[in-house]
């Protein structure tokens, strides 16, 4: 059903390119559309040409209940122009997923946190975003979960994403202790991405995934 | 000392009892999860010796500490709450290219030790549990999966679903509803949580539940059809695995108006869960049980193994996060060491289940002064006869040794039926006496 949403949506948005209709484009952004079938994510209603951040984080459960955790972090452009990206991966998406979307060109985002199997949108165990207090004190992620898939996306310009763990590499203390503070700036670009910049930008899009819970943060930077 | 031994005889004979309550009220109690690292008592492989029980298969050591007297409720229906312990501590997840590993996520009274009465989970419905299939988590801690039918090529009936298991377990899916074989029935709420016990003639045990903001229990409110009431109520822990943990077990008691509290006391450490990539984690470990009679268990923080992960764990058992030591009431004390339990390599696809780590060494420590080492326990495993047994001889004090065959073939060709004797306990390889077989 979902995957012939998709086709129908992109025989819609082929017939509206070839009658050359930009009229449509004008109007409000549509809302996005993200469409999961199989092992393939789709997003509808996307800035025609444009970029769109894919984020996934799948907790796919085998034959012998052993969890395998899949992330993925790309941005996926509309080269067809027909208004629909799709993106297939090396597995079918299980039924504990967290999927965000966000067409970078107009921010608009879409998000897949399936209701059934009990899966939510929490608040930071911390802080959250944090503004640098001093003179070139640097912009941080504060939290008090042991592990988060992070994703921070600045439309108009790209995204930045990392597995951050309490005590590793990205922690700016570097112990384990109860959580963690990540400065953004080292947040891996996704894809073609310029550097992580020192600050959010105003309305940066924030999401954390803890790839064990599968819970689900969103914020947007003030 | 000879009055310590005594006491402790009591608080065995008392967690005998328990099991066996537990066994009549969730039926034969095994795993499900796969064998090599179950928690629970074993179904077949349990070698119980008081308030511990050692899994002779795995290793794996269980304590089973009641919380106040049993309830009778019906003629058949009675609840007694329990602290259970299971030494499989860490469960593993792969996460890219590696593993984490992390507390099981079930236990909710510090690392390793868990307070329930059982608990139902839809497939792909929890963030505790990994499963496709409908599973009973049991009062123990072992898990029983559900089939749509009771044995394979039956005519399945929808929304229905068995166990396989010998704990002949049926579940009713619409209803969240699990009969046991003794005729008692369990109601679960929408996420899987224990919301009633009920007999055919009409007696009932009923929880309720209090949730914070994220949906995590903060308390439990226990009452009976004879109108008793009790809590179990739950404390930040200051970590992520878990949340919340069990503060006080508050009891109605028999025949009086007075309340008895248990109150848990717990210490936060860091420690390097084994398997896992070498992350340490912030987690809660229970280091004291005071009783409603001034006496009481304790743990402190000393009395687990703290050390990191060994370099080689396949030849060194990992004992990191495990208890070491429980002193009793009396005074006396229990001791445990671990080691390696290995099991052939075709028997699972992931290399951190090709080993357990289990009891290497049970010891009896009487208080003193000075404290004295007493009887000990001794367990040495070995795979036999090509892989396809599992021997593990166990040394009682006496100095008699017995010997416990477990089948663990994995690769028959052409497949025949001892496919099917994985964690069965059975040797082909002792005649029956004829000289035949």
């Amino acid at each position: 059903m979902r995957c012939r949403r998709v086709q129908l949506a992109g025989v819609f948005c082929a017939l509206l390119a070839s009658a050359g209709s930009a009229s449509a484009q004008l109007e409000e952004p549509p809302q996005l559309q993200l469409v999961i079938a199989g092992d393939t994510v789709s997003v509808e209603q996307v800035t025609r040409g444009g970029n769109v951040v894919l984020f996934g984080v799948d907790r796919v459960v085998e034959a012998d209940d052993f969890p395998s955790v899949f992330v993925t972090r790309e941005i996926v452009r509309d080269k067809d122009e027909d208004g629909v990206v799709e993106l297939t991966l090396d597995h079918a998406v299980p039924p504990r997923n967290v999927w965000i979307a966000v067409d970078l060109a107009t921010g608009a985002e879409a998000t897949s946190l399936p209701s059934e199997t009990g899966q939510q949108v929490v608040e930071w165990r911390g802080a959250g975003l944090q503004r640098g207090q001093a003179e070139g004190e640097g912009d941080t992620i504060q939290d008090a979960s042991a592990i988060l898939e992070i994703l921070v996306v600045r439309p108009g310009t790209g995204a930045w994403s990392d597995e951050v763990v309490d005590g590793g590499n990205l922690d700016q203390d570097g112990a384990p202790d109860g959580g963690f503070t990540v400065p953004i700036d080292v947040l891996s670009p996704v894809a073609d991405t310029p550097a992580a910049t020192e600050s959010f930008a105003k309305d940066d899009l924030v999401y954390a995934v803890d790839p064990i819970t599968m819970t689900l943060v969103i914020d947007r930077a003030p | 000392m000879r009055r310590v031994g005594m006491r402790y005889q009591e608080v065995a004979l008392r967690a005998l009892l328990i099991a066996l309550f537990l066994a009549l009220a969730a039926g034969p109690l095994s795993a499900q999860e796969h064998l090599n690292v179950a928690r629970g008592f074993g179904r077949y492989a349990q070698q119980g010796l008081g308030i511990d029980t050692v899994n002779s298969f795995n290793g794996n050591l269980t304590l089973a500490i009641p919380l106040g007297p049993t309830y009778p409720v019906g003629p058949e229906l009675s609840f007694q709450l329990m602290l259970l312990y299971n030494s499989q501590v860490w469960e593993l997840q792969n996460l890219g290219s590696g593993v984490f590993a992390y507390p099981s996520r079930t236990d909710n009274a510090g690392v390793g030790w868990r307070v329930s009465l059982g608990q139902l989970v839809a497939p792909n419905s929890s963030g505790d549990v990994d499963n496709t299939q409908w599973v009973y988590i049991g009062a123990d801690g072992a898990r029983h999966h559900f089939y749509n039918t009771l044995h394979a090529g039956e005519q399945p009936a929808p929304n229905f679903f068995y166990t396989r298991d010998g704990s002949y377990l049926r579940l009713n899916a619409t209803l969240r509803k699990v009969a046991f074989p003794n005729g008692i029935e369990h109601i679960f709420d929408a996420n899987g949580r224990l919301h009633r016990m009920e007999d055919p003639h009409g007696h009932y045990v009923e929880i309720n539940y209090s949730t914070d903001a994220a949906g995590d229990v903060t308390e439990w409110q226990i009452s009976d059809s004879h109108n008793r009431h009790h809590y179990v109520r739950y404390q930040s822990s200051g970590s992520s695995f878990p949340r919340w943990v069990v503060k006080e077990v508050e009891l109605e008691a028999v025949a009086t108006a007075t309340h008895s509290k248990y109150t848990f006391s717990f210490e936060n450490q860091f420690q390097v869960p084994c398997s896992g990539q070498g992350t340490a984690l912030w987690l809660p470990f229970l280091t004291g049980i005071s009783q409603p009679d001034q006496t009481s268990f304790a743990m402190p923080l000393s009395d687990y193994y703290l050390e990191p992960p060994p370099a080689n764990p396949a030849t060194t058992a990992c004992r990191s996060g495990r208890l070491a030591r429980l002193t009793l009431p009396t005074g006396g004390k229990l001791e445990w060491d671990y080691r390696v339990y290995t099991f052939p390599a075709a028997s699972t696809s992931r290399l951190p289940w090709r080993r357990s780590t289990g009891v290497a060494r049970r010891s009896l420590v009487s208080p003193g002064p000075p404290p004295t080492q007493g009887p000990t326990w001794l367990y040495n495993t070995s795979l036999a006869y090509l892989d396809t047994e599992l021997l593990n001889t166990v040394t009682e004090p006496s100095g008699t040794q017995t010997r416990k065959y477990f089948g663990v073939a994995t690769q028959v060709s052409p497949p025949d039926e001892r496919s099917y004797e994985y964690g069965l306990p059975l040797t082909r390889r002792v005649g029956d006496g004829t000289g035949t077989r």
